[in-house]
Parts: C-alpha cells; sequence; structure tokens
C-alpha cells in the first residue's frame, strides 16, 4: 500500500528500498513529477560530472570517480577540508616553503585568497583581484613585445578556460603556448597526423568490447588511468588476448579486482588480465614492432608459398596507403639480431606477439609515456601504426589506434587552440570572429618557454594550474628560468613548488578546482566541457561547495586579466565569463566539429568529434594512411648503457598514491612501497654486481654529457621484477637528473624514460 | 514502500518549495521515510551517480534545508540531517 505524504516517519526500510532503485532516472529528470516549470528546467540541465582523475572514457557519466581509486583520491584531494588562507603566508617565508616537499605543501590545502609576493618579506600577501589583475595588465603591456610573454596551460583546464586562455593570449599578440602536453603524449600528435592525418586515436570505448587483441604498450594502467583496466578485464572475459609490453612487471597489468564487484572485494580475488607479458628494454618498443611486422611478412611469405591467401589486407593497403613497399623493404633490411639486441626480447617472444596479432580479426593498439618519452618516440609510434595498417586495423569496429592521455583534458585543450603551432584555418577563423590580426609566428612549447626563460627573451610567465618547475627537466634550472622573470602568475587551487619560485612581480590566483559548483553574477550554475581519449566531449558540473567564498573560476580569471591587458572593446570578456555557453557559441564559430555545441554537450554522454581517420579518410599529405620506413635507431641508451660499467638507463613513472606532480599519499601498493618515495627499482642481478644490497641508500648521478653535474641523493634501493640494466623511480623527486637538452626528435618531448646515469653508495658519496 | 509513494512525496516537495530539483527533494523524501542519512546509501537506493547526490547535497545545504554532519574523506560519503525548515517540507500540511 502507498504511503501517504506526510505520514509517520517509518522506523525501517526493510525489505522496501530495493523499489527505489527505479527512481533514480525519475529524480534526475526524465520522467520527474515536477510542477514548477523552473524546477523543471533545472531538472533537465546536464548532470555530468567528468571525473578529474583521468582522461579514460565514462560509458555512465557520473559515476566513476567512487569506483575508481584515482577518482576518489582526484575528488578527495580538491574536497579536503584543509586550507591555505592568508595566515598561513604570514607565517612562512617563501624561502622557508622552499624546504617543503611538494607533498607537505599540498597537504596544507586548498589556497583561499588572491596573493600577491612581497619581496622585502619575502611572503606572499593577500590582495585584492582587482589590484591583482591591473597589475597583471599593466606588466604584460610593459613587455617590449607579446612574444615575451609565456602562457602555460595544464590538462587540467576545460574547453571552455582553454579557449578563452588562447584567445587572450593571441588577442594580445603572442603564439606562446607551452603546455603540458609538450611533456608526454606530443610525439604520439605528431607520429598519428603524419600517419593518419589526425594526432588522436580513432577508437571508442565499445571498440573495447569488440577487439580480439589488444596491444598494450608502455603504459601501467592499474595505476594511471584504472578504469581501463576494467575495460581490459571484460575484454578478456570475451576472449580477447591482452598483449602486454613494458619493461616492468606491473602488478595491476596481470590481474584486476573489480572495484564493483563486491565478492571479488570482499574475498580478495581478482581476475586475469594479460594474456601475453612482454618485458623489452627501455626504449625497446620500435624494434619489437619492427620484429613483429618482420614476422607478420614472413608469415605472409610461407603463406603465398603454399599457395594460401596473403595473411595481409590488400584491398585497404591499395586503396587506402602509401609507402607499404618501402616499408617492407626497410622491415626486410632489419636484421633479427638488431631487433632482438635492442628490444630485448627473444625472437620466439617476438613470434609469439606476432602470432597473436595474425589470429586476431580486430586489434587495437595502446600506448601511452613508457612510449612517448624517448628520443625515438615519434618513429616508435609510426612503426606501431605500420603494424596495425598492414592488416587494416584501423577505421572499423573494435580495431584502432589508442594514444591513452594523462590528464583529464589535455586532448581537448589542443582541441581548442592551446597549440604554439596553430593551423592557419584557425587563425583565419579568429580574425573573421573577432577582428583582431592574429599572430601568424609559431610560439614557444615547453623547451622552447624555458630556453626563452634562461636566456631572457621570455620575462613572463603565466601558468593556468600545474606545477611547472616540478614536471619539467632539470629541476633546478627551470626554477632559476621563472624566478627570472619580471611576472609570474600561477592560478592554482593548492600551493606547490612553482609557487615558490617568484618573478619580480608575482601572483598567486586561487580558482575553483572542477568539483566545484560554479555560479555567475546571478546565482546560475554554469558547467564545462572536456574531451578524453575516445574524443567525447561531454559537460561537467561542480558537485561541492566552493572552498572559499574569494575563490574564482579559471575562466573568470582568465577574463579578468585578459580585460586588464588587452581591454574589452573587441571582446566582451565579462560576458564570455558571465555565460559559458557564449564562449561554447564561439567555439563552434571558430573551430570544425562543434556544431550545436550548446545542444550536443548536454546529451546524455555529451558527443564524439569527428575523426576522419576512424572512417578512413585520411588528411595526410599523400591523402593516405601513410607507412613509414624509418631505421631502427642506432642505438637505443641502454646498448648504449650495457657496454659500460654502472651505467643504467632510467625511467621515471608515478606511483600509485600519485597523479602527475600531485602526491596523494607516500604509498605504491601495487609495488610493494609503503610511506616512501625515494626510492630506486633495480634487477636484483644488477645490485649483486654493485654489491649492493636490499634497502641500501644510493645517490644516482646523471650521465649525460652536457657539463651539468646531476645527482639525485638518498634514494634506497629496491629489487624488482624489470630488464638488467634498467632502472626506475618517481618524478618529481627524479627529474633533477632528466636533461633539458635530452628530448624527441621532432616530439620535443623529455626523455625521462631513458635517462643514462650511475648509482653510488650514500656512503662512498659521502666519502667522495 | 513503493516507488509511486516516494515519487509521491517528492512531487509534494516540490510543489512546496519550487526550484528544488526532484533530486534534491528525493533526498529529504529519503529522509522522512527513514533511509539511512548518508549519500552512499541514497545514491545506491536510488540507483543515481554518488557525484550526483553529492552535488544535490550542496544545493540543500545551501538553501539551508540539510546540514551537513560529515564527510568520509576517502569516500566522501556524506552524513546529513533535515535541517527544521527540510523537515517542514516532508511535514503534513498543518503538521
Amino acid at each position: 500500500m502507498d504511503q501517504p505524504v506526510g505520514s509517520p516517519k517509518r522506523s525501517s526500510a526493510a525489505g522496501g528500498w530495493g523499489a527505489l532503485k527505479s527512481c533514480g532516472k525519475h529524480l534526475l529528470g526524465s520522467r520527474a513529477p515536477l510542477s514548477g516549470a523552473r524546477a523543471l528546467m533545472k531538472a533537465n540541465q546536464p548532470d555530468g560530472f567528468d571525473c578529474p582523475g583521468c582522461a579514460w572514457g565514462d560509458p555512465e557519466h557520473g559515476s566513476s570517480f567512487e569506483f575508481c581509486e584515482n577518482g576518489v583520491k582526484a575528488v578527495s584531494w580538491e574536497a579536503t577540508d584543509k586550507r591555505t588562507p592568508p595566515a598561513f603566508f604570514a607565517r612562512h617565508t617563501v624561502a622557508e616553503l622552499r624546504g617543503w616537499s611538494d607533498y607537505a605543501l599540498e597537504g596544507e590545502g586548498r589556497l583561499t585568497h588572491p596573493m600577491r609576493y612581497d619581496a622585502e618579506s619575502d611572503r606572499y600577501l593577500p590582495v585584492t583581484w582587482e589590484a591583482a589583475f591591473s597589475e597583471i595588465g599593466a606588466s604584460l603591456r610593459a613587455l617590449d613585445h607579446p612574444d615575451q610573454a609565456e602562457f602555460y596551460t595544464s590538462g587540467r583546464a576545460s574547453n571552455e578556460a582553454a579557449y578563452l586562455y588562447q584567445l587572450f593570449a593571441r588577442a594580445y599578440g603572442t603564439n606562446n603556448f607551452p603546455d603540458c602536453s609538450n611533456m608526454c603524449h606530443e610525439a604520439s600528435g605528431i607520429a598519428l597526423t603524419q600517419a593518419i592525418g589526425i594526432g588522436k586515436g580513432t577508437v571508442l570505448l565499445e571498440d573495447f568490447e569488440k577487439a580480439d587483441a589488444i596491444f598494450v604498450v608502455g603504459q601501467n594502467p592499474g595505476t594511471n588511468h584504472p578504469r581501463m583496466l576494467g575495460d581490459l578485464r571484460r575484454a578478456a572475459e570475451h576472449g580477447a588476448k591482452v598483449v602486454v609490453f613494458n619493461p616492468v612487471r606491473e602488478r595491476g597489468l596481470e590481474r584486476f579486482a573489480d572495484p564493483q564487484n563486491t565478492v571479488e572485494m570482499l574475498r580478495g580475488t581478482s581476475r586475469p588480465i594479460a594474456s601475453h607479458y612482454f618485458q623489452p628494454r627501455l626504449g625497446g618498443d620500435m624494434a619489437a614492432f619492427r620484429g613483429i611486422a618482420k614476422a607478420v611478412f614472413a608469415a605472409d611469405d610461407a603463406a603465398l608459398a603454399a599457395g594460401r591467401p596473403s595473411v595481409l589486407d590488400h584491398a585497404f593497403l591499395d586503396r587506402h596507403t602509401a609507402g607499404v613497399a618501402a616499408y617492407r623493404a626497410a622491415v626486410a633490411a632489419t636484421a633479427w639480431e638488431a631487433i632482438t639486441d635492442q628490444s630485448g626480447l627473444t625472437r620466439a617472444e617476438i613470434e609469439t606477439a606476432a602470432q597473436v596479432y595474425l589470429e586476431a580479426d580486430k586489434v587495437i593498439c595502446t600506448w601511452a609515456m613508457g612510449v612517448t618519452q624517448h628520443r625515438h618516440s615519434v618513429a616508435t609510434i609510426r612503426e606501431m601504426t605500420n603494424l596495425m595498417l598492414l592488416r587494416g586495423h584501423i577505421g572499423r569496429p573494435g580495431a584502432g589506434l589508442c594514444p591513452v592521455r594523462g590528464h583529464s583534458n589535455v586532448q581537448g585543450d589542443r582541441t581548442v587552440g592551446i597549440n604554439e603551432k596553430p593551423p592557419s584555418a584557425f587563425l583565419d577563423a579568429l580574425e573573421r570572429t573577432f577582428g583582431f590580426a592574429a599572430p601568424r609566428r609559431h610560439g614557444h612549447n615547453v623547451l622552447g618557454a624555458i630556453g626563452a626563460m634562461l636566456d631572457g627573451s621570455a620575462k613572463a610567465f603565466i601558468g593556468l594550474g600545474g606545477n611547472f618547475a616540478r614536471a619539467t627537466p632539470d629541476t633546478a634550472l627551470v626554477a632559476k628560468a621563472l624566478a627570472g622573470c619580471r611576472l609570474t602568475v600561477h592560478v592554482a587551487t593548492k600551493l606547490n613548488h612553482s609557487h615558490l619560485v617568484p618573478g619580480q612581480v608575482a601572483y598567486l590566483l586561487p580558482c575553483l578546482g572542477r568539483t566545484e559548483i560554479d555560479r555567475n553574477g546571478a546565482g546560475k550554475t554554469q558547467i564545462v566541457t572536456v574531451e578524453d581519449s575516445m574524443s567525447m566531449v561531454h559537460g561537467s558540473g561542480g558537485i561541492n561547495k566552493p572552498a572559499s567564498k574569494e575563490l574564482r573560476s579559471e575562466i573568470a580569471i582568465i577574463a579578468g586579466m585578459a580585460a586588464a591587458t588587452v581591454g574589452s572593446g573587441r571582446i566582451d570578456w565579462a560576458a564570455l565569463s558571465d555565460d559559458y555557453d557564449r564562449i561554447r557559441d564561439l567555439i563552434e564559430r571558430t573551430i570544425p566539429g562543434f556544431a550545436g555545441y550548446n545542444v550536443r554537450v548536454r546529451r546524455p554522454r555529451g558527443f564524439m568529434l569527428r575523426n576522419l581517420a576512424a572512417e578512413r579518410v585520411f588528411e595526410t599529405d599523400t591523402g593516405l594512411a601513410n607507412f613509414s620506413a624509418d631505421a631502427l635507431p642506432e642505438a637505443t641508451e641502454h646498448q648504449i648503457a650495457k657496454s659500460q660499467t654502472n651505467t643504467f638507463v632510467l625511467q621515471t613513472f608515478r606511483s600509485h598514491d600519485q597523479y602527475n606532480t600531485t602526491i596523494y599519499g607516500l604509498d605504491d601498493r601495487y609495488r610493494g612501497v609503503y610511506g616512501e618515495r625515494r626510492v630506486l627499482f633495480a634487477h636484483p642481478d644488477d645490485l649483486a654486481v654493485l654489491r649492493a644490497r636490499c634497502g641500501e641508500r644510493v645517490d644516482i648521478h646523471g650521465l649525460h654529457d652536457d657539463g651539468t653535474v646531476r645527482v639525485a641523493e638518498d634514494f634506497r634501493l629496491v629489487p624488482f621484477d624489470m630488464p638488467r640494466g634498467s632502472l626506475a623511480g618517481y618524478y618529481p623527486e627524479l627529474n633533477v637528473l632528466v636533461p633539458l637538452s635530452s628530448f624527441g626528435a621532432q616530439s620535443d618531448t623529455p626523455t625521462s624514460k631513458s635517462v643514462l646515469v650511475a648509482i653510488r653508495p650514500r656512503a662512498v658519496a659521502a666519502a667522495a | 514502500m513503493s516507488e509511486a509513494a516516494f515519487l509521491g512525496l517528492v512531487a509534494e516537495i516540490v510543489r512546496r518549495r519550487s526550484g528544488l530539483t526532484s533530486l534534491e527533494a528525493g533526498i529529504l523524501a529519503a529522509l522522512h521515510l527513514g533511509l539511512p542519512a548518508d549519500s552512499r546509501s541514497f545514491a545506491k537506493a536510488v540507483a543515481v551517480e554518488h557525484a550526483l547526490v553529492l552535488r544535490a547535497l550542496a544545493g540543500l545545504d545551501e538553501a539551508g534545508l540539510v546540514t551537513l554532519t560529515g564527510r568520509d574523506p576517502r569516500t566522501q560519503r556524506t552524513r546529513y540531517r533535515a535541517s527544521p525548515d527540510g523537515l517542514a517540507l516532508t511535514m503534513p500540511p498543518g503538521g
């Protein structure tokens, strides 16, 4: 019997609450029993919440964060009750805070007020927003040329913030857009643009359900994008082979317990993921894929000789690709000895991987930083793409290329114009729409920006989020670069080390996080939008009360700086800040693929940006998908290292309690490390050769031959399942060893996965 | 308890306080009907994403209809109780 409205409260819900499960859709507005028009409108607002934890796709928009360790950590990190108010800065000088770890700094909680650095007292002091904008604008206007300013973007920025930011910088007159993708997937963007005409992946989340084989290369989803493990696990349960290439044996890739499976969680059980786990040497992926291709061509030769059909997809190759003959010749010219020596895998292992590839009708290839942070990353991604093209594994269900991005909107930021080399068509559109002369000179990426700040040609640094000083190589050098600026501005949610190397004029501007409800002047809530690794664009509204009444959204802060710098004659910054729909309208007018933006983004899951490569239309120089016929590198770092004593190749990576430079905690549970971060993973036999003991503390010395002394002090040795000659440890602590002058060909990405180092016991180091 | 009873109470609350979303009203209705007063339990009971329940609670808190009494920093499970104004919305007319 129905309970009358207003009847006395029941004491128990036993046996009755199950019926409410079906109420969710009503409560979300699809069949809401509402009478007031205003309420109905409110209920029909886009209800998505985009988890800031990673860039993996989200089939049930809004639900992911609580079922994913990273999501929960990311939301909790922002939702902390701790605050870093002006009183905190009154207690601590900047010099004193420089002695704190990033973990300790961020552990103080959310910034609450705009602050200006006072050099005399070496402290940040509170300032009004208006005074901050006014001085920032005056400082930028006082520069000799707009190219003296650098506009850095973190992948946290929403599409709307990023678009407004690039509009501000270009209206001001520069294309200097160093951004976090320069340090991660730049190589993917460049290689894929050359090969298939678009610098993005070609698969949808649904393709993982249809694939027969998934090659997972140089990535550790268990820590970096845990929700991907759920899709890999489901694929494995459907019978797909999951073939892993990773130098480090990562437990999260071997087995996975589904957080949504109560029985598994209670019993501590898990299911296998990887059907095959190969451990190439650092930088050996290109050789491994060259080997697979060699085995595939051999299988093709054998098939033809036996009168069987070719194993290649000749219809696809003939109609859609260019350069396969040259590639086949390059593969033939590559000896197995070179392949096995450089890859670190045996021929049998490589042929096993090739067999999986040959037996699969639909193959997906995914990768991340383990591939992109080498000198030859672009060539490696081209090689992986070559293999996928051979059997037409692109542009059909269950098959394709999938670079998995790190930050939740790093892909979207590039889409909406954070690009130091913008396409002419985009600049033309800006000029048509806004009536200013857009700068045509290419600007600086991260390496260019650091160089310009170091040589004094750049004098201002504006940071939209992130922790530039710690994310970049050669930490001390970058700190010096920032400190040498006339103006530094950081838009941030929490204090970090980049804020502690202030320029002559320095501001710290606190902003809303993505988890916080963003209201305009009239009290109306606003949504922002982001693009995931599968090119899906969705809306996201905050879920928590802002940490401080003083906080402004990134968009409002950008608008404030822009109005104070370039004025509001051509662009009504305040109006854009007051209604993000207006920014989305401008994106629609200036960037292809966003037609109906404000309508489509309010649909469940949003919409997919059209990807022509996924339709087998390749906008390359040839109009076809291009094979590359690059030779393998003459020598990778591990080949250099193995001929020398006490020389290793170091890769930096994240711990499990870490998100880029943000440290959530001090544990790395999948790798068995608890309560510490200064650890160095090494093969047990390498420790034995060096007569080093497990647990011994060592210093790590950089061996890059550029005259700079690089030492990372006091790390504990941890034996680990990884190839001989390889080392691994966490960034940002180890970024002091990553040379600024070592970067990827074409991509300029720091070679953080191929750093030549020596290890020395602490005692010896002290005696020396 | 039936779905119709629950939704009936939700509708009544929305009728009494225009501007509330049905999800916000649903939280108040569930409190009145004895559902455990924490965000994850409510989210699970009505099969709505936890993030959206947290957002609705923030709205109710801002409107003075609930008081947030605690939050688990790891899971974000948030506990709450109805304020006098919130309770009044669920009471029978004149009650």
